[in-house]
């Protein structure tokens, strides 16, 4: 058994590794296709011809392109994006000081979603058929459609403006230098709060609903109806019985939420400033910064792959039929 | 059985129950009695403008401006309302009668929930309000009002619009040489772009004496932005914006992923393998983070947002006409078909086709909702349509500035947009449904 599960996780980071070139690939081929050349972004148009050559050579632009292709790969490879034009540091350097506010919120976001979209789902499918089970129905699917930047600005406007009860940006206050461990701690909760919400709110309501539907099918089984025939009583078959198979499929669907993670972050972050790489890639995007782009396209790319992975695994380990196939 | 459905058959049944005709025709009425000038004015400029064109021996320029076109286009979308209701009117009139003696029997079986046909009709609406935005929209959306007194109006607080006429050409004599026809083309014409105003309040009436600006009471009803701009003109126009990037995308998305699916599921074992990969390559890149690399090193162009939506959306559509062409290939009826003689192209069009339709229509209406977003998402960072361009997306963006002392410049698009896009997704939920019971 052991054996089928590791050779089941080579399968799939085998599967996983030609998607990560494709992604560097496809990247570079966007930016060779892209109109303009890197060096004349880089300097002025104005600056003299030989110069240009100079710089072109330094860039490596003139060997062939399936030269270039190979260098960047093998560059990419070993972690080395570049310079940063508005940084003026690598790539790499400046992606790597603010990934672990991204993972911290995505993090946040998850376990909220995970846990509010459970407990609704739950709620719901407890009161199947009935006017709750309806309403909730109805507001899960107002809020799953509701654009992540609304959501964003309903919560800032509500609980930042209008009530006071968080900050509206940035990841810290001013003086939290000062601050002892546990009132920076909670400094830090209190900006986290307002994002981590503002991504888990749709995320929970698509949750809710595959929980709400989970259960009701587990609830059909033959499993449940031999409990109940046997007499456990109703909490025991919830809890031990009902439960654990209905999570199983909820699991996957939250390695399938990292990509629109990434995506929430993107914007969630524009909105509350926070210091993370959506927030990153799209000022890379307005300073024109072409290796920070590519470079934060590729880390996104390869955070959601491997966040697939994970889930990938984890069902497996949960479910041993899966690795069968 | 699976024969009978097709994407038509659905949105028939759709639209077959007791609608609200009434209330949308009091609604069309009471819109053409306010608008009437307008109206009027854009028929006769689309009616008249090709006489013209091909007799004048003038400078078009002198009677025509690059905008008209939105005005044409709403005239010709107003006659085909027109005439729809009135087609409505008559044959409810007519078959009032005999109908109600059908009744039963007839929609017994193609009735569909409440929620589905509140969904169409909300979409329906945001149609037509995106067709006939000139004759909607109470204001011109780009024009600016006075910053010190119409900035940030309330919604319902009213201010004072100052018209200023305008006119193509600045010398009057110009217009005398021009013979009736020309004449009339002319003044529908200056009707049509006169809407250029200029917003101020009471305080402000008493400085202007100009004698080509009329004065008049403008309510504005969801308020005004920062530059004083009406929040509900821009909204409207800004459901164009969405609609028209969002149709066009998904309308490319949708061939791009027939034509792969359907070449995977025809083509068999190394075709469909290849295109297969690809797609699962396709699907794994974040498709947000791939439009904004796109727009990054292409340029924020209205094409292209339509372009990077279709290349990242069409891989759900792909891998479901797949699906279908591959389990259609094995039933029965392809192999009767095969059998009797009939050409692939033959078995492919008449058989294949028709029951894929379904499929394809449920995915694309689902993918118009994604893709809507995420043209907003696009829009909101500053990346898709550009100002003055007003678009939800855009609207939304700039009232981040200014959020704690403006609620309304950014709640409401978020509200219509948000509008939009769960009345889209109920319908493809709907038909989603409708093919899975009836399959």
């Amino acid at each position: 058994m052991y054996h089928a599960m590791s050779l089941y996780i080579v399968k799939r980071i085998v599967i996983a590794i030609p998607v990560i070139v494709g992604i560097v690939t496809l990247v570079f081929v966007l930016s060779r296709v892209a109109p303009g050349d890197p060096v004349t972004h880089l300097y002025s148009p104005t600056i003299s011809t030989t110069a240009v050559e100079q710089l072109r050579e330094e860039f490596g632009l003139e060997r062939p392109l399936l030269q270039q292709f190979i260098d960047w790969i093998s560059h990419v490879a070993r972690g080395d994006f570049g310079i940063s034009y508005s940084h003026h540091r690598p790539v790499h350097a400046v992606i790597l000081d603010v990934l672990p506010n991204t993972i911290l919120l995505g993090l946040a976001a998850i376990a909220i979603e995970f846990v509010l979209g459970c407990l609704i789902g739950a709620w719901a499918a407890h009161h199947h058929n009935s006017f709750i089970d309806r309403m909730v129905s109805g507001v899960g699917l107002v809020m799953y459609t509701m654009p992540t930047f609304w959501v964003g600005l309903l919560l800032l406007y509500l609980l930042s403006y209008t009530l006071g009860a968080f900050p509206s940006s940035q990841i810290l206050s001013i003086h939290a230098e000062h601050l002892s461990s546990l009132a920076y701690t909670v400094d830090l909760l209190k900006h986290l709060a307002l994002p981590a919400l503002t991504i888990a709110i749709p995320g929970s309501a698509g949750i809710a609903r595959f929980m709400r539907s989970s259960l009701i099918n587990v609830d059909n089984e033959d499993y449940i109806l031999a409990a109940r025939s046997m007499g456990i009583n109703q909490r025991t078959i919830s809890l031990f019985y009902k439960l654990p198979n209905a999570l199983t499929p909820v699991i996957t669907i939250l390695g399938l939420e990292l990509g629109t993670l990434m995506a929430g972050a993107l914007v969630t972050e524009t909105i509350f400033a926070w210091p993370g790489m959506g927030r990153l890639t799209v000022m890379a995007i307005f300073s024109r910064d072409y290796p920070l782009i590519m470079g934060c396209t590729i880390v996104a790319g390869t955070v959601v792959i491997l966040g697939n992975l994970i889930a990938d695994i984890l069902y497996a380990t949960i479910d041993p039929r899966v690795r069968l196939v | 059985m699976k024969n009978n459905l097709s994407a038509r058959n659905m949105s028939v049944s759709l639209f077959h129950r007791r609608s609200p005709a009434i209330f949308f025709l009091v609604v069309f009425i009471l819109l053409s009695c306010l608008q009437w000038k307008l109206i009027i004015a854009s028929i006769v400029s689309v009616v008249l403008t090709p006489a013209v064109l091909l007799t004048t021996a003038h400078d078009t320029s002198r009677f025509f401006r690059s905008d008209l076109w939105e005005y044409w286009i709403a005239a010709i979308c107003w006659i085909i309302i027109a005439g729809l209701c009135i087609h409505g009117v008559k044959s409810r009139l007519s078959h009032s009668t005999r109908c109600t003696a059908n009744y039963s029997t007839q929609t017994e079986t193609t009735k569909s929930p409440l929620l589905t046909r509140v969904s169409l009709y909300t979409l329906i609406v945001f149609i037509c309000v995106a067709l006939m935005a000139p004759f909607v929209a109470p204001c011109n959306p780009t024009s600016q009002g006075d910053l010190l007194t119409t900035r940030l109006l309330k919604p319902m607080e009213s201010g004072i619009a100052i018209k200023k006429t305008m006119t193509f050409t600045d010398d009057e004599q110009s217009t005398q040489s021009l013979n009736t026809v020309e004449n009339i083309l002319y003044k529908a014409n200056v009707t049509l772009v006169d809407r250029e105003e200029k917003f101020a309040r009471q305080e402000h009436l008493e400085k202007t004496d100009d004698q080509a600006e009329t004065v008049q009471y403008t309510i504005f009803i969801l308020g005004t932005d920062n530059l004083g701009r009406d929040v509900l003109s821009r909204s409207i126009y800004g459901t164009r914006i969405s609609l028209g990037i969002g149709l066009t995308a998904v309308v490319c998305s949708v061939l791009l992923g027939c034509l792969i699916g359907f070449s995977a599921g025809l083509l068999g074992s190394f075709f469909d393998k290849l295109l297969m990969r690809f797609t699962d390559l396709s699907l794994a890149i974040p498709s947000l983070f791939l439009v904004i690399t796109m727009v990054a090193f292409f340029g924020n162009s209205t094409l292209l947002v339509i372009v990077a939506l279709a290349v990242t959306g069409w891989m759900s559509v792909a891998r479901l006409v797949r699906a279908e062409v591959l389990s259609l290939r094995e039933r029965e009826f392809i192999l009767a078909a095969t059998m009797l003689g009939q050409s692939r192209w033959n078995i492919v069009l008449h058989h294949i086709v028709p029951n894929v339709s379904p499929t394809i229509l449920t995915a694309s209406i689902l993918q118009l909702g994604n893709v809507i977003l995420a043209e907003a998402a696009l829009s909101f960072l500053g990346l898709g349509v550009q100002p003055p361009t007003p678009s939800w997306g855009n609207m939304i963006g700039e009232s981040m500035a200014y959020i704690d002392s403006a609620y309304w410049v950014g709640i409401f698009p978020g509200l219509f947009l948000s509008l939009l896009v769960l009345s889209v997704n109920i319908l493809a939920d709907s038909f989603h449904q409708t093919i899975n019971v009836q399959a």
